[in-house]
């Protein structure tokens, strides 16, 4: 028999978008820690699944006290290009009580503070959008 | 807890392209920096529950999909 999968609902989030319109968007809040120390930025990330990894705003890895001197250097690109640098990061998601730790891409000027994308949250999460209803949902696998 | 989803209240022009601090049930602005860490170092000194956001413009539409390669 099928294992039944537990979903965490979520409401998409609403923005104010180009032309005062109204701006869906699937956005959750993840905290983020460095192993070993007790700091954590509790932040919103969108899901995004465009993207290839998970890529946060390199201010959130100076909040946590990461230098990037001793990362490795990454290039992103697509629609725009920036530079980042890579660290392996605690990630939880405080609704799902999970955690896991995963390579981030910590980018330099992104727009908003992070994307979830397909490599490490879609390998591990089940998402559902209903867009219809602006209901989201997310389950782990 | 239940969260407020309805951010166009609360976010205006003056948090676009900043850090803001949100209060947990996202139902107001409790500061805004274009620095995380100066928000931070500030805003927990009152308060440490709150999720932080960093504010799009609201004359961009999204569109941001990236892969990334190593040196």
């Amino acid at each position: 028999m099928a294992k039944r999968l537990k979903w965490q609902e979520y409401d998409y989030t609403i923005q104010v978008g180009p032309g005062n319109s109204w701006v869906y968007r699937p956005i959750i809040e993840i905290r983020v820690s460095q192993k070993g120390t007790p700091r954590q930025v509790p932040v919103l990330a969108m899901i995004d699944s465009g993207t290839d990894g998970t890529v946060l705003d390199a201010n959130i890895a100076e909040r946590l006290g990461i230098d990037p001197a001793h990362c490795r250097k990454v290039k992103l690109g697509g629609i725009g290009s920036v530079e980042g640098f890579l660290s392996t990061v605690h990630l939880s998601l405080p609704d799902l009580k999970i955690g896991m730790d995963i390579p981030i891409v910590f980018a330099h000027n992104l727009p908003m503070e992070g994307l979830l994308g397909q490599r490490h949250f879609f390998q591990r999460f089940k998402v559902r959008f209903e867009k219809d209803i602006n209901k989201f949902y997310l389950s782990a696998v | 807890m239940r969260v407020n989803a309805n951010l166009t209240k609360i976010l205006k022009k003056i948090h676009e392209e900043k850090w803001v601090a949100l209060s947990k049930d996202r139902t107001k602005v409790l500061d805004f920096d274009k620095n995380l860490v100066k928000l931070s170092n500030r805003v927990e000194k009152r308060n440490t529950d709150l999720v932080y956001m960093k504010v799009l413009r609201s004359d961009t539409e999204y569109c941001f999909s990236l892969s990334w390669q190593s040196d």
